[in-house]
Order: structure tokens, then C-alpha cells, then sequence
């Protein structure tokens, strides 16, 4: 919605600071305030960097080495692999010994992939159910997991747990029956996944309201490396 | 939705922007259409045809061969990843990546400069704005040599106050940098180059 006022000079001169970076950081977070509710003031940033961008064109062009490329292109496509390869680390799984019998498996996704997902590479004993699929990326943390046996009852919810150590168990969130979902490692834990333990407990509604496991615990597996 | 922005001169057409290299300048948008819909031939293209600007650009912003290469990395893939994003006709494709690339340069050259203080959280929520705002002023911009006016418009400027645009842009160089770096107090040096600003804004609207 534009309007056609016309922005009086100061305000220009703060887009200009605010693209180029200058701004201190609480008079930035002023100004996208701003920015998101006047798009009169959102051209005038963008003008600015029309303006700047033509500064960029100073800088004489390089070709960049070939090893270049074929790095984005592994970081990028590579995905489709999964993270376990990518990492040489062969296969990982989640195994071990598991309460009630029920195991979780790590499955081959890649997340990028359009394709409806892979289901044949369960790794867990024969005589155990499956209950959910899940793969991690140590490096950025992410998780996507599937819910595929022991789906909760109406009003009950299933909250996948990270453990490490001794440590009191952290949620990662809640898991969908039959849906994937995209769960994330926080940042500090990363480190230390190998050897971690995951589980899935019986929840109300919306997950745990104490932020601990209040239900039973239905499964769980050691991530390891193999 | 008519706009008047201080002079600009809302023009009728909207696809003359680039008189210097209009067919170009349409691949990329196109290119960044199919990117955004993970188009990897269209990715690989689009590698092609900029990474050398690209690369030029943040090696003149971390003056570092390796950092500029890791920089370059990252570079593409969060093009990769934003393309869908960008929107075309709001800022110029070339502009839309100049900007990522800038915006991540910048960001790895000031980390590397210990101790410096600038913004925290700027950069990317320029980006974020740039790809996420309606409709914009691409279309209303007159941007004939448009280069050789910024160019033009930064001459017009005493030297060293263009200098420090320069460096704010290309080295995003903070207000204390750049007052260090003239000798003169904090906020002589922003009102200084807020004075500047102005003058370039006068001198490029006309």
C-alpha cells in the first residue's frame, strides 16, 4: 500500500545508512520496523541499492576456481544423499536395546528429494515394529522424522526426546503419524550426537507441559555410527 | 499505485531497465524463476554466467583469496536457497545477488575484524526486505547508465567523502571505522556522510 507521500530527505539518507550497514543495531531494528509497514520507505531502500549495487561493479571480475563449483554443488545436491555418506561414516542407525521391543529406525531421506520417500532401508531387527524414521545432519541439525507405528490415541501426542549423557532429556518436538516432519538439533548439542540417545514418549496435546517426558517412554535408540 | 520517489521520474515501460543488456538481464530473472523452483541445470547457468562478478566482488571485499572462495560458497548456496525469494521487478536480478554477496562479505570481513562492532543483525533482514516486499520501484526507476551516474554523482562529491561511501559499501566499513580511519570524531563522521548521502541523492535524481 503505497502512499504518495513524498519521504522528506532524512528519511532517505536512513535508508541509504540503513542499507549500507552504518545503522546501530537498535536504530536498524527501529527502521525494519518501519520498513514493514511503509513500502514508500522499502523503495527508497531499494533505490538505494540499485544505487550501491553499481558501486559492486568496481570490483573487477574473477574467475573463481573450478573446485569452487563442484563444492556448491556437493554442499547442494549432495543432500539428496544421506548425511551419513556425506560424513564417510558409513551407515547410521538407531539401535539398541529397546523398551517394549519397538525400535526406531534411521531411514535413507533426502530432503530434498520430490519423490515420495524411500522406505527400504529400515536397519532394526526383524522382530521389532517400527515406530518411527528418522535422519539427522550433525552439521546442521536437522532432523526429519516420520511417525509410522504407535500412533497416539485421540488427545495424546508423540514428543520425540534427545539424551545425552546424564543429561535431562531435551524435546525436539512433536512427531506426526504419517506425516514427515522437519525437527531441529539445538545449536549447543550438535556437537555430541554420536552416542546420544533418542526416544519417544506419550504426551498430551501439544507435547509435554513440563518440558520433560510425563508419559511413557515408548521406544528408544542409540544414534550410532557404523 | 503511483509513486513519486524525490525526483524520480516514474517511467511508463517497465522492462526498459537495462539498455546496456536487456536480453541478459531477462535470462537472469528467468534463471532465478527456475532456481527457485530447484532447477539445477538453471542453477549451474546461473553459476556460470555470474560467479565471476561475484567472485571479483567479494574478493574486493575481503581482499583474501580464501576467504573470498569460502565467501563464495555460501554465497550461492543461500542464492540457492532464497531464490524463491527474489521477486522480480522489485530490484534488478543483478542487483537482487550483488546484494546477497555483499551482504555476506561484508558480514565475514567484519567478523574477521575482531573487536569491531558494527550492526548485528542488519544484513540479512536487508535481504529478507529486498525479497520480501510487494511490488516495487524497478519498474518506476529511470536507470539509464545508471553506473556511470552513481560514478559521476560520487565525483561530484570531495574526494574523500566518496571514498567513504566507497568504504562503507564495498569494505562496510562502520561509523567508527571510518571516523578512525579520517580522524575525526564519531559523529562529525556521520553527519559528514549523511551529508553525503544527501548530496548523492540530490545529484542522482536529477
Amino acid at each position: 500500500m503505497s502512499d504518495e507521500t513524498e519521504y522528506p530527505d532524512e528519511d532517505s539518507v536512513l535508508a541509504a545508512e540503513y542499507v549500507l550497514g552504518l545503522m546501530p543495531a537498535a536504530e536498524a531494528q527501529a527502521f525494519s520496523r518501519r520498513l514493514m509497514q511503509e513500502s514508500g520507505l522499502r523503495d527508497l531502500c531499494d533505490t538505494w541499492s540499485e544505487h550501491f549495487a553499481e558501486l559492486a561493479n568496481e570490483a573487477e571480475e574473477v574467475r573463481p576456481p573450478a573446485a569452487i563449483w563442484h563444492a556448491i554443488e556437493a554442499r547442494i545436491f549432495e543432500r539428496r544423499k544421506p548425511f551419513w555418506r556425506r560424513l564417510g561414516l558409513g551407515q547410521a542407525l538407531i539401535g539398541g536395546a529397546l523398551a517394549a521391543g519397538l525400535a526406531l529406525a534411521v531411514l535413507r531421506l533426502g530432503w530434498l528429494e520430490p519423490e515420495p520417500l524411500p522406505l527400504n532401508a529400515q536397519l532394526t531387527a526383524e522382530d521389532t515394529q517400527e515406530v518411527a524414521r528418522i535422519a539427522l545432519d550433525p552439521d546442521s541439525g536437522e532432523v526429519v522424522a516420520e511417525l509410522v507405528g504407535l500412533f497416539p490415541d485421540p488427545g495424546r501426542a508423540r514428543e520425540l526426546w534427545l539424551i545425552q549423557g546424564d543429561n535431562a532429556p531435551v524435546s525436539l518436538g512433536l512427531l506426526e503419524p504419517g506425516v514427515v516432519v522437519s525437527l531441529a538439533v539445538p545449536q549447543d548439542l550438535r556437537a555430541a550426537l554420536a552416542g546420544a540417545v533418542l526416544a519417544i514418549s506419550d504426551e498430551p496435546t501439544g507435547g509435554s507441559p513440563t518440558g520433560q517426558p510425563t508419559g511413557a517412554v515408548l521406544a528408544t535408540g542409540a544414534i550410532t555410527a557404523s | 499505485m503511483p509513486l513519486v520517489l524525490f525526483g524520480w521520474r516514474p517511467i511508463v515501460s517497465i522492462r526498459q531497465a537495462n539498455e546496456d543488456d536487456p536480453v541478459a538481464q531477462q535470462d537472469l530473472d528467468d534463471l532465478l524463476a527456475r532456481v527457485s523452483m530447484a532447477d539445477r541445470a538453471a542453477f549451474s547457468q546461473l553459476y556460470a554466467q555470474t560467479s565471476a562478478k561475484l567472485f571479483g566482488l567479494c574478493l574486493r571485499i575481503l581482499h583474501d583469496r580464501a576467504q573470498a572462495e569460502d565467501a563464495l560458497q555460501e554465497v550461492y548456496v543461500k542464492i540457492w536457497q532464497r531464490a524463491e525469494a527474489y521477486q522480480s521487478g522489485r530490484v534488478r536480478p543483478m542487483t537482487w545477488l550483488m546484494t546477497v554477496a555483499r551482504n555476506h562479505a561484508i558480514d565475514v570481513a567484519r567478523k574477521s575484524r575482531s573487536g569491531v562492532s558494527g550492526k548485528a543483525d542488519g544484513d540479512d533482514t536487508v535481504i529478507d526486505r529486498l525479497e520480501t516486499s510487494d511490488p516495487g520501484p524497478a519498474e518506476t526507476l529511470a536507470r539509464k547508465d545508471e553506473r556511470a551516474r552513481i560514478e559521476a554523482c560520487l565525483d561530484e562529491l570531495v574526494a574523500e567523502r566518496a571514498d567513504a561511501v566507497r568504504l562503507a559499501y564495498l569494505d562496510g566499513a562502520s561509523y567508527a571505522e571510518l571516523a578512525a580511519r579520517f580522524a575525526v570524531p564519531l559523529n562529525t563522521m556521520r553527519t559528514w556522510l549523511r551529508r553525503s548521502l544527501l548530496s548523492l541523492r540530490a545529484c542522482l535524481s536529477r
